[in-house]
């Protein structure tokens, strides 16, 4: 067995590797930092630019983290009522694991719609996503647990709360840690955060890559649209156009773009909006 | 006119043996289950009875309805048929102690042993309480004593994947007794181990059979074990699964590995094994 100190060494010299190979590969080819900015580059803003940072930072981490408690809390106590019954659970589960697997940023959108941008929002994206992996990992945990286990409860005459409290809920405790590791992919609530964070430039320009690459894609998939009638590619193209548009114009022009010569768009695309 | 339920239940209550020692009682006791077309008996007509710290093992071939009987006990499942009676009261009426053990050593494994063998405390009524009253010197000393008599003092704070399976089995059988229980259920304890760590434990579970007393109800497979351990062995034949034979091994205790070797000991398990045997060739007969 190898020295617990070592093995955490080692695993900071992959890391560091990592980046150092990263850096290496940007300076051989003479990546645009655009495209691929250089690790280095990336820690200078980081310092530079640490107190515009700070307030977003703090604004996704209380966002985050109520929505993921909210979420959690409400996942255990839902796992648990779905794990403790089989039948509950043969119901449920199927239903549970067609519903988590939603793209959880897909439904970003719909709530700045419904809640308008702001942390509400954000704290339903958190919630979104950590609440379906801990009902789903939770009632497995309980619904798995050994029968003999249950049996030498049983056996002993406790209750069935007992028999939660001392077994079940031990036993489910790796599978809700389990699913807090998924959960924690903040995309979601970061996704929303720059929805509200529209004024500051720093995440305008976020925006505009993003409305620039969804533009793309709603041109690319009218492209495809072969079989449909013309009048239905129009209808859809122009829904599609009027939903960017709309979003557009929240977004500086073009002009003000620092980079606009540069970047994985093609140039035309980006001057022409 | 029919009697009320209570009236009923209150006349049924009264066994048919009414001895103050008797612990265990089935009276034509019947199990069913659901197959997947029509009902299985799993156990029928089974009538028995076990006194006061008797140890009484159960041998037949695998699918007999051995761990069945230990399940009805415990309450795990109930009869379909007939009434279980533990000392004197029908099964439910009130709490019995109950220590059980499986073939698979059950320990949670988030706890270190100690903890595990101090789990019946904290679940069991009496020493409920009591271990939420008062902070629980009396109970790890209790758990120590325990695990000191088989030998696992040094592991006491160590966890079950830590330990070997005859360690954990060691462990088993002092959760299985902590808490004084009135049955010892013991369901093919010792299957899982190579032979030399069986012999050693059935040495340990004797030794704790002399000094605490409980009564044993032994599921196994071996004969050997059968006769080793307990003073009388019930034989049950297949499907549906009941009692065909009761053979008493009036052994003297302690007992050591040498008894092994007597004619008394090797024509009993012979016995059990030609009647075992018949069993089966008959079950198979049926079926073929």
């Amino acid at each position: 067995m190898t020295h617990p100190l070592a093995t955490r060494l080692a695993s900071l010299a992959v890391m560091l590797g990592l980046f150092l190979a990263w850096e290496a590969f940007c300076r051989f080819f003479a990546i645009n930092p655009f495209v691929l900015p250089k690790p280095s580059e990336v820690v200078m803003a980081l310092i530079t630019r640490f107190p515009a940072l700070i307030p977003h930072a703090a604004q996704t981490m209380t966002t985050t983290m109520i929505g993921f408690l909210l979420g959690a809390t409400v996942g255990v106590f839902l796992g648990v009522v779905t794990g403790i019954s089989r039948v509950a659970y043969q119901i449920v589960s199927p239903l549970l694991v067609s519903l988590s697997s939603i793209p959880k940023v897909a439904l970003v959108p719909i709530f700045v719609m419904w809640f308008g941008a702001g942390s509400v929002p954000a704290v339903l994206t958190a919630f979104i996503s950590s609440v379906f992996p801990a009902v789903v990992n939770v009632a497995t945990g309980v619904a798995t647990t050994e029968p003999e286990l249950e049996h030498f409860m049983k056996a002993l005459q406790a209750s069935r709360g007992e028999i939660l409290w001392f077994v079940n809920l031990p036993r489910a405790l790796p599978y809700f840690f389990a699913s807090l590791k998924v959960a924690l992919r903040p995309i979601g609530a970061s996704a929303t955060s720059f929805c509200w964070q529209r004024q500051i430039s720093t995440f305008r320009l976020y925006l505009r890559h993003w409305f620039c690459s969804a533009r793309l894609a709603s041109r690319y998939t009218q492209s495809l649209q072969f079989s449909k009638s013309d009048s239905q590619r129009g209808r859809i193209g122009a829904m599609a156009r009027y939903s960017f548009k709309a979003g557009e114009r929240h977004v500086p022009t073009a002009k003000s773009h620092p980079n606009r010569r540069v970047g994985l768009l093609p140039s035309s695309e980006c001057l022409r909006w | 006119m029919p009697l009320s339920a209570p009236v009923a239940r209150a006349i049924r209550a009264v066994p048919a043996v009414s001895k103050q020692d008797v612990v265990v009682q089935f009276d034509n006791v019947r199990l069913d289950y659901a197959g997947k077309k029509k009902r299985i008996t799993a156990l029928d007509a089974s009538n028995f009875s076990i006194r006061r710290g008797e140890f009484v093992a159960f041998t037949g071939p695998s699918g007999c309805g051995k761990s069945t009987i230990l399940k009805l006990i415990s309450g795990i499942i109930a009869p379909s048929a007939g009434s279980i009676f533990i000392s004197g009261r029908e099964i439910g009426a009130m709490p019995v102690r109950i220590g059980i053990s499986f073939q698979n050593p059950t320990l949670l494994p988030w706890l270190t042993v100690r903890r595990n063998v101090m789990m019946p405390l904290r679940i069991v009524p009496p020493f409920k309480d009591e271990f939420r009253a008062k902070k629980n010197s009396e109970f790890l000393d209790r758990a120590n004593a325990l695990l000191a008599q088989v030998g696992l003092s040094k592991f006491a704070d160590h966890y079950p994947w830590q330990l070997s399976g005859g360690m954990m089995q060691r462990a088993w059988i002092c959760r299985a007794l902590i808490h004084d229980p009135t049955l010892l259920l013991l369901d093919e304890p010792f299957g899982a181990l190579d032979a030399f760590t069986r012999e050693e434990l059935w040495g340990i579970l004797q030794t704790l059979f002399i000094r605490h007393r409980p009564t044993v109800l032994l599921v196994t497979h071996d004969l050997n074990e059968a006769a080793f351990l307990a003073d009388r062995i019930f034989t049950m034949t297949p499907s549906p699964g009941c009692i065909s034979d009761e053979s008493a091994a009036n052994f003297a205790r302690p007992r050591n590995l040498d008894l092994m070797r007597t004619l008394e000991f090797t024509s009993l398990t012979f016995r059990l094994r030609d009647l075992i045997a018949d069993a089966h060739r008959n079950d198979r007969h049926e079926v073929v």
